[in-house]
């Protein structure tokens, strides 16, 4: 019986508005020539609808289908991919949309574009998208229950309005399971969202890099603090340390470094302090990183840190990196271990490693190293001192604009010549002077700032906070932190990149719509701000809401003994309530008697139980006497009774409920 | 094999089950008795895409397509109670339905009513019948066709009530039945023909009394004459109103029994008798109808058809002949 129905026109056209819809939001993942198929599809099915247009024939059919597969197979390289199965899912979501006639292909469509629905979710779980995506799910259910009307016409409002109630009162239901259902950890390895286009620092530094970053105001991550906040200048957040440079870029060592005289234990640790490595004390920052993928491994701490989070270990640079990239959002806590800077050895071969600079060009800069290496003593923190004198002396401004230097000697020109440019200018400069006259130096790149929200202790650190400094090594004292940019431009430290840039260069010129540009005018930052709260609390209760995250939330709310059982007894019991109330809701008749019809229908009680039940349309008092024939007993009282009662029910007199009562008593 | 072992043993106890559960009535509200609700294969498979998106997310470790399954889940549920709701509180009440002959279709009138709310793509039939679907917020009438199966009263069994509404996850239905009174006469057989005319007595000489066919005479005008028996052309030629008189041999009537009808059994001759019953009233020859135990008297007219053909539908030879026939 069903399924073989046709499809009606109105629920046609939801449909239609489902699928255009639901490939909004993956859009970015499918090739563009899908999405047009999509569009095609929707606009020949509504010539189909207008009466303008034929069902495609099967070749035609089958040749979309050739040309759906081959773009998957052209675009996507490998093959197997989360995209690419996304991609060949939404192709056939669009062409089922050509050939869809009875309920049944209806059917198939609309639960394809649950299944969409889920896969959008992987690439995306910012609070809009999920917002969006219930919109789609209410036009889903709207064109579900289009199909099983028997009219027509489904009238948009009262379809919507009915799709919409019936998501509401699936809401508390879902919101129990989601709580109370135990998680699975993945059954098997899947292809995971590809990250390799996103914006984000990268572990080559070549100063057009963070030119870029400076133009996006994307989300990179939030920390939150449990104690004290940093102020603005203490926040230096640390993702990579470039200690390789070959002259044009500054370059991270990876996994794979080696040197001589090295084991692999002195370069990767689980635990810097058990290696030896140095020796932690007890920082007075606790924090709490919720970072955004990136596709790459790093991760982000506040200065130096000395303690590894779950899944990633420890480079010697003193940086954090996670076992695997990380392609979903992360959250990981600092618990404030920093490395006591007098324990931190500097072995040969690491010392080697930040002193190499290309044998050749830069010479005027080499010089240059060396003669303020020797009028500062030979002391490395003296001789960076008067580097950043220099900086904040002579003639060198800070813009995002720079002029090119020339590559071969991009150092000399820069310190002679231009005098113009940014953080990583700034810091690769620095750190060559150094190396130039034996220092240790290196390149630290990360973000530097960030937002802080106080009522939350919260900072919020964009791609546009995006900053590089030095680390010196002085004898004794260890590794040592010097940011030249904040000589040249102390707003930038203390105030961020807007007021650094001032009036001169417009702040993120990609992004004219952006909130954050708009944070001078009240209202619009006003909604901005709470409008990011409820997305770090959106991604930080429920999007993280893992299987660890729940269990610790669970044993907390029910108690950990019987754990198990308590949570099956609490789901069991909740799904139970609920449908119990849901059901009450829905379909309890509320019969709102009178106190006559109340007396009346006792008596129609008291009569059926001695086998007299009124026929349909029988009048009162023709029942009353139809009783008195058969049952003389009853004349006298049944009579009375319903005297009373007519002349109370129509005679429109002051009802005199008490004595009606006690003439039914006494029947 | 299966299906002819449940209509040999589980049926009958369906079918006495259900008699107890729902019994016949003029009116029948559904309510939690009558009502049952089962996953149709959509919900099957809208489970089983819940379950992959609940693998999906557990691959992915996605707590949004955790909750996404879960709302699917949670809509099946919901959707259990509004289809339920959907049937619930509907009355059906039987209005009336024509008479007619066994494998004729009888033209049912129902009256759906809702007493509360309103009711989405509410379906309802008889099996092997036509099938309507309605939606209706308070007082829906409707017409059915149902072909009759045998002769008494017209029992057309159980009438399937369903509804998939609103997210076809679930079908809720009931099997109604519902009095009505209408009565099914026999199937008219028009192969043999019409036995003929013997009259009253022996050679009583020809009775006649006064009929339509034969011209007899003329008599004055009388102002309850039929205005097609005035001699219209005796009128115009002598200005006499006069009207014609016809006569009808008595022996003329046709006198119809069980025995003269040939072979088969007692529904086959039943039959016969019923397309006699039509032939002589479309040829407008008295006939009388004498059955055991039964007799009309000789007449002519629809008022005698009619207690003609209820006497052959209500004709039983000893045994209980109640027709009805359920279908599960």
């Amino acid at each position: 019986m069903l399924g073989n129905a046709l499809v009606s026109r109105a629920s046609t056209l939801w449909l239609i508005a489902a699928l255009l819809l639901v490939l909004l939001p993956i859009w970015r993942q499918v090739p563009t020539l899908i999405i047009l198929l999509g569009c095609l599809s929707a606009g020949w099915r509504i010539a189909i609808l207008l009466g303008r247009g034929h069902w495609p024939p099967f070749w035609l059919r089958f040749g979309l289908i050739l040309i759906a597969l081959s773009s998957v197979v052209v675009t996507f390289k490998p093959l197997i991919s989360l995209e690419s199965s996304v991609s060949i899912l939404a192709a056939g979501y669009a062409l089922k949309l050509l050939e869809m006639r009875n309920q049944r292909d209806a059917l198939v469509v609309i639960y394809i574009g649950y299944f969409l629905v889920a896969t959008a979710v992987l690439f995306s779980q910012t609070l809009l998208q999920t917002v969006y995506l219930m919109c789609c799910l209410v036009i889903l259910i709207a064109a579900q229950q289009g199909l099983f009307r028997a009219t027509d016409s489904s009238p948009i409002a009262s379809s919507v309005r009915f799709a919409g109630s019936l998501a509401l009162q699936a809401a508390p239901l879902t919101i129990l399971l989601f709580v109370l259902v135990p998680r699975m950890g993945p059954l098997w390895s899947v292809p995971l969202p590809d990250n390799s286009a996103r914006t984000g620092l990268t572990d080559a530094m070549t100063p057009g890099d963070i030119a870029r970053l400076s133009r996006s105001d994307e989300l990179v991550f939030r920390a939150r603090f449990s104690g004290d906040v940093p102020v603005a200048n203490q926040r230096y957040w640390r993702a990579i340390v470039l200690d390789q440079f070959d002259g044009k870029t500054w370059k991270q060592s990876n996994k794979s470094f080696s040197a001589s005289d090295m084991s692999p234990s002195d370069w990767l640790s689980k635990e810097p302090e058990n290696s030896g490595w140095w020796k932690n004390r007890q920082g007075s920052y606790q924090y709490e990183v919720m970072m955004e993928p990136t596709g790459r491994p790093w991760m982000y701490t506040l200065g130096t840190a000395g303690a590894v989070a779950e899944n990633s270990f420890f480079y010697r640079t003193m940086r954090l990196a996670a076992d695997q990239p990380i392609d979903s959002r992360r959250l990981y806590s600092m618990d404030g271990a920093v490395p006591q800077a007098r324990s931190v050895s500097m072995p040969d071969w690491l010392s080697e490693l930040n002193t190499q600079i290309p044998d050749v060009g830069n010479d005027r800069s080499r010089h240059y190293a060396l003669k303020i290496f020797n009028q500062s003593g030979q002391d490395p923190v003296k001789m960076a001192g008067r580097l950043l004198s220099l900086f904040r002396q002579d003639d060198f401004y800070y813009t995002l604009s720079p002029p090119l230097y020339d590559q071969a000697s991009s150092i000399d020109e820069f310190l002679f010549g231009g005098q113009r440019g940014f953080c990583a200018h700034y810091a690769g400069a620095f750190v060559y002077l150094m190396r130039a006259a034996g220092i240790p130096a290196r390149v630290i790149g990360g973000y530097q700032g960030g937002e802080l929200k106080e009522d939350e202790n919260l900072i919020q650190v964009r791609q546009f906070d995006a900053h590089a400094w030095a680390e010196i090594w002085v004898a004794g004292q260890g590794w040592l932190r010097f940011d030249p940019t904040a000589a040249v431009s102390p707003q930038r430290i203390e105030s961020g990149l807007e007021a650094a840039i001032g009036g001169s260069e417009t702040f993120l010129p990609d992004s004219p719509l952006s909130l954050y540009r708009y944070r001078e005018l009240g209202v619009i930052n006003q909604v901005r701000l709470a409008f990011e709260k409820a997305e770090y609390q959106w991604q930080r209760s429920v999007v993280n809401f893992r299987q660890d995250e729940q269990e610790a939330f669970l044993r907390n709310l029910l108690g950990n003994k019987d754990f198990y059982w308590r949570q099956g007894m609490a789901l069991t019991l909740g799904v139970s309530l609920i449908l119990a109330l849901l059901s009450l809701t829905l379909l309890y008749r509320r019969q709102s008697l009178s106190p006559l019809q109340k007396i009346y229908s006792s008596f129609l009680k008291k009569m059926a139980r001695r086998g007299f039940v009124p026929h349909d349309g029988e009048a009162e008092l023709s029942f009353a006497h139809r009783i008195t024939m058969s049952d003389k007993a009853l004349e006298e009282p049944v009579l009375a009774f319903i005297d009373e009662y007519i002349k109370a029910a129509y005679q429109k007199e002051c009802a005199d409920l008490i004595r009606l009562k006690r003439l039914l008593a006494c029947i | 094999m299966i299906k002819k072992v449940f209509n040999q043993r589980i049926k009958p106890y369906f079918i006495n089950w259900l008699d107890r559960r729902i019994p016949p009535a003029a009116q029948v509200t559904l309510d939690q008795k009558r009502i049952f609700i089962l996953p149709t294969k959509g919900g099957y498979i809208w489970l089983s895409v819940a379950a992959l998106i609940f693998i999906l997310a557990a691959n992915y470790t996605n707590s949004l397509a955790f909750g996404l399954s879960f709302f699917m889940i949670s809509l099946f549920m919901l959707s259990i109670l509004h289809t339920w709701r959907n049937l619930a509180g509907i009355t059906l009440v039987s209005k009336s339905a024509e008479s007619g002959h066994v494998e004729e279709l009888i033209a049912v009138r129902l009256q759906l009513q809702s007493s509360d709310r309103e009711r989405q793509a509410v379906r309802l039939g008889w099996p092997d019948n036509e099938q309507v679907t309605y939606s209706f917020e308070s007082n829906q009438d409707c017409t059915l066709l149902v072909k009759a199966k045998a002769r008494g009263w017209f029992q057309p069994g159980r009438m399937r009530v369903e509804s998939v509404y609103p997210l076809g996850f679930c079908r809720a239905w009931s099997w109604v039945q519902l009095e009505m009174h209408a009565l099914i006469y026999p199937k008219p057989d028009f192969s043999q023909p019409v036995p003929n005319s013997k009259g009253g007595g022996d050679e009583a000489g020809i009775q006649t009394q006064s009929g339509q066919d034969d011209f007899a005479g003329f008599r004055r005008y009388k102002a309850s004459d039929l205005s097609g028996h005035v001699d219209w052309k005796g009128y115009a030629r002598t200005s006499e109103l006069n009207t014609k008189l016809f006569e009808e041999p008595v022996g003329q009537q046709i006198r119809l029994s069980l025995q003269q009808a040939q072979g088969g059994g007692l529904e086959e001759k039943l039959s016969t008798l019923a397309g006699w019953c039509l032939q002589c009233e479309s040829s407008n020859k008295p006939y009388s109808l004498s059955l055991p135990g039964v007799e009309v008297a000789a007449n002519v007219g629809q008022q005698h058809l009619k207690e003609c053909l209820e006497v052959l539908a209500l004709f039983t030879s000893g045994r209980d002949n109640s027709g009805g026939e359920y279908v599960g």
